[in-house]
């Protein structure tokens, strides 16, 4: 146990660097942005101007905006976004990331199971008509952009056969159902890939020839000693996606009128509003980091030769 | 007496690849009897390894039994559903193979892996299987293996692997074993232990052993019978001693030389020339001509019989027949039937 919490202190800590320095490097790249987050900056006094930078903070030297915007994100204040009529970041963000994260999960946990599950039946059936069709579903999943499978279920799950709502976020779990299906084509079709090559590998190793040598059944084999070795290696490449999906996709809100974070990021930055950029900027490297961590103590949960280290004992 | 448990007739096995058929195994014949311990030996690729999984059917999906029958007990294998053949797996008969580091499944208990075949085939409840995996565990000398059972096969060495996946195979109490070079990846000291375990193991239960191997050295301390295998054939057999010490194609004579020993360090260690045979186009007479310094005009263009040289010792070459020349056979082949020889004036008897 106290190796657990000497292994994940540290991590931790690791991790908090790893977010500061992000946050360092995107607020000096803030200040290379070019524009400015005034809209009309033409039809603005320089006065005008003058008044509101003093307002934000932003006429001040940039070793001392980034002192005062470092200090306040140790206090949990990302600052007042320029564009919402100063509403605070972290306000912003709490208010639309519900969605995003909900759609994100869902389409995870979907495309990783249907992904799975198809990937070992075309492993199992390796160069059948099965695996050919199975691995079209997942080239397609992957290379066919998401917004066209958007408008396609809605085409038919909503105008033709109007079984579910068309869009909107107002009719609890039914509005998810498209979009959350629209969003898992990408993982599925990665995890279809990615499980069929890892199952063909370890359905060819030794030991899956000795337990066929002591009479067991193909299913069982696959179940039993191919699945585990084959999804351990998907845990890593898992960790990447789901961050990204977690941080929500512009498109796809878009297109079900979600009212979710990816639209909002967009807008900050077609906008120049440094602090909501920033804000979400580190939202996202602080979810991705978490992410790997997460990662990385399944893989001691799931592998039994990963073992911490002796050094993390003392 | 003893009887036949396994009985392989006219076996022919073929594989498809990407350059044409191989034909791995190309009219194999043998019985192993009740209780004995058979040894095939030959080079990679003689088609030992493949023979012995044709018994129990665990060939490669591009591999085709083309010819011949293999009986177990009074079944025939070669008309066994999928079904009936799992019955048989692992349960009659088991199998090792070469390489413990991995023939175990790295993610799953040792334990787990000895007791699921006992559960599968014996319709034991867990911890009936469970103890049961304890005992063989002790029984292959596993120390402390009531704590070990829940080890996973990288906190074991080698050895300990190789044992563990005897236990496995021990698991359903098999009437023959399989062990496909179950000492090539271990070393020296490692491969001793293994074989005294099997022969004692033997000894308790009088299950018959098919041992396949290159290395003579090691068939001399295990085999009864000892058949060796070249380019898919069998070209000699027969009791250990008639091969060891009256050995009779020059193949088996290439064997034995080439196995090192202490006492003649005066010259280079003696290594037959040349690449196996070509399986694809099978060569028309002797598959070993090329490589045989004592190959005569005959054997390029039939294959030699098998001759009967006593009532258990047959070899396929054409130096045995009437009309062949008398050869020289080499001095360290000479001093072996000298011993042969010596041993059966003596009276000596095994």
């Amino acid at each position: 146990m106290a190796k657990w919490i000497k292994f994940i202190g540290k991590r931790i800590i690791y991790m908090l660097v790893t977010i500061l320095l992000i946050s360092s490097v995107t607020f000096f790249l803030m200040q290379k942005l070019p524009g400015s987050p005034y809209g009309n900056e033409e039809k603005i006094t320089s006065a005008q101007k003058k008044v509101m930078n003093e307002r934000y903070g932003l006429d001040k030297p940039v070793a001392e905006q980034y002192l005062l915007y470092m200090a306040g994100i140790a206090r949990g204040d990302f600052g007042i976004s320029l564009q919402f009529g100063d509403q605070p970041v972290g306000k912003i963000i709490a208010a639309r990331i519900g969605p995003s994260v909900q759609l994100g999960i869902q389409a995870i946990i979907l495309g990783t199971v249907v992904g799975i599950i198809l990937g070992i039946i075309s492993a199992m059936f390796q160069n059948t008509w099965i695996d050919t069709s199975t691995s079209l579903t997942a080239i397609l999943g992957r290379s066919v952009p998401n917004f066209v499978f958007a408008v396609l279920l809605q085409l038919i799950f909503a105008i033709h056969l109007q079984w579910l709502p068309i869009g909107l976020w107002d009719q609890g779990f039914y509005s998810t159902v498209l979009p959350t299906i629209a969003l898992s084509f990408a993982p599925m079709a990665d995890a279809a890939r990615f499980v069929r090559t890892e199952m063909i590998d370890v359905l060819h190793s030794d030991f899956i020839e000795l337990a066929r040598a002591t009479g067991i059944g193909e299913w069982e084999i696959a179940a039993r000693h191919g699945l585990r070795n084959a999804v351990i290696p998907l845990i890593t490449i898992l960790g990447p996606m789901v961050a990204s999906l977690l941080v929500g996709s512009l498109v796809i809100e878009k297109i079900f009128a979600v009212p979710g974070i990816g639209e909002q990021f967009i807008k900050s930055i077609l906008s120049n509003d440094y602090f909501t950029i920033m804000g979400l900027t580190i939202l996202y490297s602080a979810l991705l980091v978490a992410v790997i961590l997460v990662v990385d103590i399944l893989y001691v949960l799931i592998d039994p030769r990963i073992r911490l280290s002796e050094g993390d004992e003392e | 007496m003893t009887e036949k448990i396994v009985s392989v007739k006219n076996l022919q096995v073929s594989f498809d690849t990407f350059s044409g058929k191989v034909h791995a195994v190309r009219g194999v014949s043998f019985d192993l009897l009740r209780g004995e311990t058979l040894a095939i030996v030959g080079e990679s690729g003689s088609g030992k390894s493949v023979t012995c999984r044709s018994i129990i059917r665990l060939l490669s999906k591009n591999a085709s039994i083309d010819e011949g029958t293999i009986f177990y007990e009074d079944e025939e294998m070669l008309l066994k559903t999928p079904k009936e053949l799992r019955k048989i797996r692992g349960k009659e008969i088991s199998i090792i193979f070469q390489d413990p580091m991995t023939s175990l499944n790295p993610t799953m208990q040792i334990g787990k892996q000895i007791s699921r075949p006992m559960i599968h085939h014996l319709h034991l409840s867990k911890n009936e299987a469970k103890r049961r995996a304890i005992d063989l565990l002790d029984l292959v000398g596993i120390p402390n293996s009531e704590e070990r059972y829940k080890n996973y096969p990288h906190q074991f060495s080698g050895g300990q692997r190789q044992r563990i996946v005897i236990a496995i195979a021990l698991a359903c109490n098999p009437r023959v074993l399989i062990a496909d070079e179950p000492t090539t990846a271990l070393d020296v000291t490692i491969q001793a232990q293994i074989i005294e375990l099997m022969k004692e193991i033997q000894k308790k239960t009088g299950m018959s052993i098919i041992f396949i191997t290159h290395d003579l050295g090691v068939v001399a301390k295990v085999a009864d019978r000892v058949a060796v295998m070249y380019g898919g054939k069998i070209v000699e057999f027969g009791k250990t001693e008639e091969i060891y010490y009256l050995p009779q194609h020059p193949y088996t004579w290439g064997l034995l030389q080439s196995i090192p020993s202490l006492e003649e360090t005066e010259e280079d260690l003696y290594a037959i020339p040349g690449s196996p045979p070509d399986l694809i186009h099978p060569p028309k007479g002797d598959a070993f001509y090329l490589r045989n310094p004592y190959a005569l005009e005959v054997d390029l263009h039939f294959e030699p019989p098998l001759y009967q040289v006593s009532p258990t010792h047959y070899a396929a070459t054409w130096l045995l027949d009437k009309r062949a020349p008398k050869i020289a056979v080499p001095a360290s082949i000479q001093r072996r039937y000298d011993i042969y020889h010596q041993r059966h004036k003596e009276g000596y008897d095994e």
